[in-house]
């Protein structure tokens, strides 16, 4: 099993070979720099709201191999733009170190100046050499301590590295008056970012602060030693309230590093004798005076300069590793929008199988191999009882079936290729042809090229067609929706057609859902005999079939209403509605159902303002004409209808007889004459028994009344064609088993229009034999 | 290198899910053609996952088996053949078979789109054998699992829309195993489940000993991936709502009644800022925004169907909507009128550190003569800041149980909304506290990409500022890097918060971690 297959055809490694492009030379690590190139070029993105044409570079990026960040980076590198930021970043960095350089020369400076005025402290000509010694020291020990406070203790204020921040905002500030680039705005962006980012800033600031106290420490002994060397200074100390042991404790202890090095230090004598005021025999020495200066000398060098140069080297190894350590942001929104761009985690491969004849593309090659077909043509033979046979169905219950003629026979549940022959087999022996062989289907299935030899196979074992019924259509409508289940009409249509099967034998009949009408229509249907079926329907008539048909615009429809009711915040204006109405009447033009509705209402072209608002009221009464008594009963279906009479006959008009507009009254006239027929129809229905709802209805401040006024107007459209009983029928097995629930978001009129929809496909299969006649009839006699 | 790649074959009936399994794997919604149709792909597909951009694994898309009993019957006829032959050309074992079958006139003939699915398998190292697990067992099914053993390949089962209600996992299981296939993977392609999925490559780990490694490593690699995409997605919710929180429109107040375009211009830039954070999940979790009408997400063509300010939208998520004088033109924002704002953050202004005061005195001080100036700032309400979060939740943990194949329309919307509209206001819950970080964030106008440079630059507030978020200012002044520092502390702060309640919500999905 091991053992790979010896049949890989050649292509399949040579493709494999050809598309994986060779990674570049270049895989090793990439480094700060390039990250923040990176940096910057994710700065100038986020500044021009135009993107970088960068299509080269991403396919670049995109095709060798790395991981997400090493892809950004690749790209950032190859972008037209990376050029000048390369310059940009450069640029910056030569001005930090230029501004770095003269603050280490002021630096210096200053400690010269500072070890100038600490020599200059003391009486009558002498220096107070402690006071010098911490004029030199005093501060910068200070800071070094808040340093250090800062480093170990992290206090939140410096835990996002806003020193850095601040020092890499001086820079590029500097950065950005020096270099006047468009691109430097990006650049300095993206090194604030960077720096303030992790704790690259805080050790760049460490580095930056501690190599200056150094320049001023080189500054003040350098100071130190020419002063000291061309001048005479006379060292003093004083105290009040410390002892003088102390001062000489304290003295030998500083001057023992001095001393190790060699310098001159004072010895216990000496530092006694300088207390001030000092006697004055015997005067201090040159030895003396040479072993204070070296003690000075020394102590800044060992407590100054040493300890910054040290913390400086440290500093700025940390802030080294830091940067190395840096990784770009990657959850940043600009980088996460590169991920899916740059391929990271999937490729494809495309078509694997070119090695197939190229004949295979086509519809499959039908064998019918009649060679292994077992079963034999049937010999002519008297009809006998009607049989089913249930083919893979979902459930292995047996289906509830009208009676016809003779009690049915139920041959089984084919589940197999041989159940499939059994079967055939028996069909084929019996002694009474079964009349119809109904062959039951489930829409949940898909149908396939292997349903296909069955049914031809079951076709084979009798001499007339099989019928075959597609049930579960409302299971699978729930499991998708009405768009997949017409969908999957057609495709069970089209396999049963490859099977031989002609139209007229396949009908859609949700048998789990069966109402009287539909019981008597599949009565009717499996009744017929083949012949007479075929003959008389021919099955042309698609539309009558199974129901919703091709023309179907009900669901475009709802859709419109779905897409206006999401814009309403409040009831909607009459011009609104009259839009929405418009927009559902332009889906039927094609069918001229707008033009039959005018028609069928009694309607004529309007030449003035009084005339639409007659048109109004009589097409306001009219529809309610319309409504069966159990929606009549409900004062909201009778102002649904007056709205649906009035805007929807307004809107019809005004798409049929462009004069209309002309005709048109302004809109508050119209909506107050709509509000006026209102009016009219609640209280001619005063008498009506459901008076509190009308009390209701008032508070229902909510879009229901022109959602259901757009239904009942969309199923009117629908049902045009048809004669006023049928309209009047449907609508009344449309509309009153769906309950009036307040529609007060989308998705509550959404399912109140699934709702209606659904009953709507009920309703309409049930009528469709009789619906299927008179629309014919009723195209004639349009 | 390519040898040592994982090779994996799709198989199974016509309209099982098999690309919909790859386009969940690959969390790539734009492989090959996805129908509720029989026989959608016609030919074999092949695409790589990747770690680190090396490829691990192959997988291969293949045409579904649709006339799989006859395909038996043939190929058992074709043995029956060589039985009777007697010679050498009788076939040493069922894998010699298959190759004789596919060598075969009817392999290009009437069984082309079979063919080329045994084909790929002999090919492969594995199968991942995907089933309709709604469907019965049926003697098709018993006639492909025989076929693909004579294949000499260990097959996976996978059951597939076992979150269906009519799903028969258990009746499956049970005859899988007596056909001696034990290691069954179940996996959702609408519903995702990273752990289903961890399970699928656990499984085929079981059978394939050489490639434990690669498996371990793709196991891994989607581990960190999840955890990275719950991290990005809270950092675009995190981004959202400090700006929003920090949105601020600087109004001339003479009436207590702002003017109508202040409003307006505040409300549309937090909308396009919310749009612009949806865009951007969408993209992060991998859906087009074309692919996402309402039968996808709680999305409407990639919208949130009610609008942010409207009370509708405070009712889906089962909220009390605000008091009545918050409902009419103002619905949503409020005016901030008490001295300078100090009401708003006294007590994080007063507990802050020490770096801080200087801030909070500085914008407090701004703020006190602006407001003696007779202008005041208008804002987005605490319950709309955290409806826009609930908003984000909600979508984000919508993305993460999607496979990127669904067709059939998310619930969630519904579910919130099903048992609410009878029930009065009192029964709904007030909107949750705002988190501290966005009580921070409302004292930092500088924060907001929504609030024009005028606002944000704490010396020229006299302008009024329409600006729109489409055109960010670029940073200016000094003091940016401070700003921008303190900014992103806050955000990601706030990014382990809003992760932790998108994980909170996903226990299962992140147990492993």
């Amino acid at each position: 099993m091991a053992a790979r297959p010896n049949i890989r055809p050649y292509h399949v490694a040579h493709m494999s070979m050809a598309s994986v492009p060779t990674s570049p030379p270049a895989q090793a690590d990439i480094g700060f720099d390039d990250r923040l190139l990176a940096e910057a070029v994710r700065a100038w993105e986020s500044m021009h709201t135009t993107p970088l044409d960068d299509a080269r570079a991403l396919r670049h990026a995109a095709a060798g191999a790395g991981t997400l960040e090493q892809r950004i980076v690749r790209r950032a590198a190859l972008l037209s733009i990376a050029d000048a930021l390369r310059r940009s970043l450069q640029a910056a960095g030569r001005v930090i170190s230029i501004a770095i350089m003269i603050a280490a020369i002021l630096g210096a400076v200053g400690g010269a100046g500072a070890a100038r005025a600490a020599l200059a402290i003391g009486r009558d000509d002498t220096t107070n050499v402690f006071a010098a010694l911490l004029v030199l020291l005093g501060l910068q020990s200070l800071l070094f301590v808040i340093w250090l406070g800062c480093v170990i203790v992290r206090p939140a204020t410096l835990r996002s590295g806003s020193l850095g921040g601040v020092v890499a905002n001086v820079t590029g500030w500097l950065a950005r008056r020096l270099n006047r680039q468009p691109t430097s705005m990006a650049v300095v962006s993206a090194m604030t970012d960077v720096y303030s980012r992790g704790r690259i800033g805080v050790w760049f600031a460490s580095a930056v602060s501690h190599g200056l106290w150094a320049a001023f420490n080189v500054g003040a002994v350098a100071a130190l030693l020419v002063l000291l060397s061309t001048r005479q200074y006379t060292f003093t100390w004083e105290t009040t309230i410390l002892s003088a042991d102390a001062y000489t404790t304290l003295t030998t202890g500083l001057g023992a590093g001095p001393r190790a090095i060699g310098l001159p230090v004072p010895d216990g004598e000496q530092i006694a004798r300088a207390q001030w005021p000092l006697d004055s025999n015997p005067p201090p020495g040159s030895s003396e005076r040479q072993a204070w200066a070296g003690w000075l000398i020394g102590c800044v060098m060992l407590y100054g300069f040493l300890p910054r140069m040290a913390l400086l080297a440290g500093a700025h190894w940390r802030w080294r590793i830091n940067r190395t350590r840096y990784r770009l942001p990657l959850n940043e929104s600009a980088y996460l929008r590169l991920r899916d761009r740059l391929n990271v985690d999937h490729r494809l491969t495309g078509r694997a199988d070119a090695d197939a004849p190229a004949d295979a593309d086509g519809a499959p090659v039908d064998g019918m191999s009649n060679s292994d077909d077992e079963v034999s043509p049937p010999h002519a033979r008297p009809p006998g009882p009607p049989a089913f046979v249930g083919l893979e169905l979902p459930d292995q219950r047996v289906p509830e079936l009208p009676d016809i003629h003779s009690p049915w026979q139920n041959l089984g549940m084919i589940d197999s290729g041989e159940d499939c022959r059994r079967i055939a087999r028996r069909l084929a022996s019996m002694e009474l042809e079964p009349s119809p062989l109904l062959i039951i289907v489930s829409l949940s299935n898909t149908p396939d090229r292997g349903v296909a030899t069955m049914l031809r196979a079951l076709g084979r074992s009798v001499r007339a067609q099989p019928r075959l019924l597609l049930t579960g259509g409302h299971a699978t409508r729930t499991r998708s929706n009405s768009r997949a289940l017409d969908q999957r009409i057609a495709d069970w249509r089209t396999t049963a057609g490859e099977a031989g099967l002609d139209a007229t034998s396949v009908r859609a009949v949700d048998l789990d859902h069966l109402t009287d009408e539909s019981r008597r229509l599949l009565r009717d249907w499996l009744d017929s005999t083949v012949a007479a079926a075929s003959t008389t329907e021919g099955g042309s008539d698609e539309r009558t079939a199974d129901g919703p048909g091709s023309s179907r615009k009900l669901e475009a429809a709802f859709d419109v209403v779905l897409r206006h009711v999401r814009t309403w915040r409040e009831p909607p204006k009459t011009e609104a509605q009259t839009a929405m109405m418009r927009e559902i009447a332009g889906l039927y033009a094609a069918d001229r159902a707008p033009t039959r509705l005018l028609t069928s209402l009694g309607l004529t072209a309007p030449g003035s303002a009084a005339d639409v608002e007659h048109m109004l009221g009589r097409a306001a009464e009219r529809v309610q004409g319309l409504l069966p008594p159990s929606l009549t009963a409900h004062a909201r279906w009778v102002a649904a209808g007056a709205t649906a009479g009035a805007i929807g006959c307004l809107a019809t008009a005004m798409l049929v007889w462009p004069g209309v507009a002309a005709a048109l009254p302004a809109w508050s006239t119209v909506g107050a004459a709509i509000a006026g027929l209102h009016r009219m129809s609640r209280t001619s229905r005063d008498t009506a028994p459901d008076n509190e709802e009308a009390d209701d209805e008032a508070n229902e401040a909510d879009l229901a009344e022109p959602i259901r006024a757009a239904a009942l107007y969309a199923v009117l459209l629908e049902l045009q064609g048809r004669d006023e009983a049928t309209i009047s029928s449907t609508i009344d097995a449309t509309f009153t088993p769906v309950p009036l629930t307040p529609l007060d978001s989308v998705p509550s009129v959404q399912r109140w229009l699934d709702d209606v929809r659904h009953h709507f496909d009920i309703a309409l299969s049930e009528t469709s034999a009789d619906a299927g006649s008179t629309s014919r009839d009723a195209g004639a006699d349009a | 290198m390519t040898g040592e790649t994982l090779q994996v074959a799709v198989v199974g009936h016509t309209n099982t899910g098999k690309t919909s399994l790859l386009r969940t794997l690959l969390r790539d919604t734009s492989f090959g053609d996805v129908s509720d149709r029989p026989a959608v792909t016609r030919h074999v597909e092949g695409a790589e996952l990747l770690v680190d951009g090396q490829p691990v694994m192959a997988l291969y898309d293949t045409p579904g088996l649709e006339d799989s009993i006859s395909l038996r019957e043939r190929i058992d006829a074709l043995e029956a053949s060589g039985d009777t032959r007697q010679d050498s050309r009788r076939f040493a074992d069922d894998v010699a078979l298959i190759e004789a079958f596919l060598a075969s006139s009817d392999a290009t003939g009437r069984f082309a789109q079979e063919a080329k699915s045994l084909r790929q398998v002999m090919q492969v190292d594995v199968a991942l054998y995907v089933i309709d697990a709604r469907q019965r067992v049926l003697g098709k099914h018993r006639d492909e699992l025989a076929t693909l053993a004579r294949c000499g390949r260990p097959v996976v089962p996978v059951l597939n829309f076992i979150a269906s209600d009519d799903a028969l996992t258990s009746q499956w299981r049970q005859q899988l195993s007596r056909l001696g296939l034990h290691a069954v993977a179940e996996f959702d392609t609408v519903v995702f489940d990273a752990l289903g999925e961890q399970r699928l490559f656990e499984k085929m780990r079981t059978l394939l000993d050489a490639h434990g490694d690669a498996l371990d490593t793709l196991i891994e690699d989607r581990h960190r991936q999840r955890a990275e995409l719950i991290d990005a997605s809270a950092h675009l919710i995190a981004e959202l709502l400090v700006d929003a929180a920090a949105a601020v429109r600087v109004v001339s107040v003479t009436d207590d009644e702002p003017a109508k375009q202040d409003i307006a211009a505040l409300r549309s830039a937090v909308r396009s800022a919310e749009q612009q954070c949806v865009d951007d999940l969408l993209a992060l979790h991998r859906f087009r925004p074309e692919d996402c009408d309402p039968e996808e997400l709680p999305l409407d063509q990639g919208q949130w169907g009610a609008d942010l300010f409207s009370p509708e939208a405070m009712r889906q998520m089962g909220w009390r909507t605000g008091s009545a004088a918050a409902a009419g033109a103002m619905a949503g924002l409020t005016l901030d009128i008490m001295l300078g704002g100090l009401s708003l953050g006294a007590a994080t202004g007063l507990g802050a550190a020490a770096g801080g005061l200087l801030g909070i005195g500085r914008t407090h001080g701004r703020r006190l003569i602006e407001r003696m100036r007779g202008r005041r700032e208008l804002r987005c309400d605490d319950a709309t800041l955290m409806l826009l979060m609930k908003r984000q939740l909600t979508l984000v943990q919508a993305l993460l149980t999607r496979g990127h194949a669904s067709m059939t329309r998310m619930q969630i919307g519904h579910a919130a909304d099903a048992s609410l509209p009878s029930e009065s206001n009192n029964q709904r819950a007030a909107p949750p506290r705002l988190p501290a970080q966005l009580r921070k964030a409302r004292l930092h106008p500088a924060w907001s990409h929504l609030n024009s440079a005028a606002t944000r630059d704490a010396s020229d507030t006299s302008r009024h500022d329409v600006g729109d978020a489409a055109t960010r200012p670029p940073p200016s002044g000094t003091g940016w890097g401070l700003t921008a520092s303190h900014r992103r502390e806050t955000v990601d702060t706030l990014v382990t918060t809003v992760a932790d309640d998108i994980r909170r919500a996903h226990p299962l999905a992140e147990s492993n971690r």
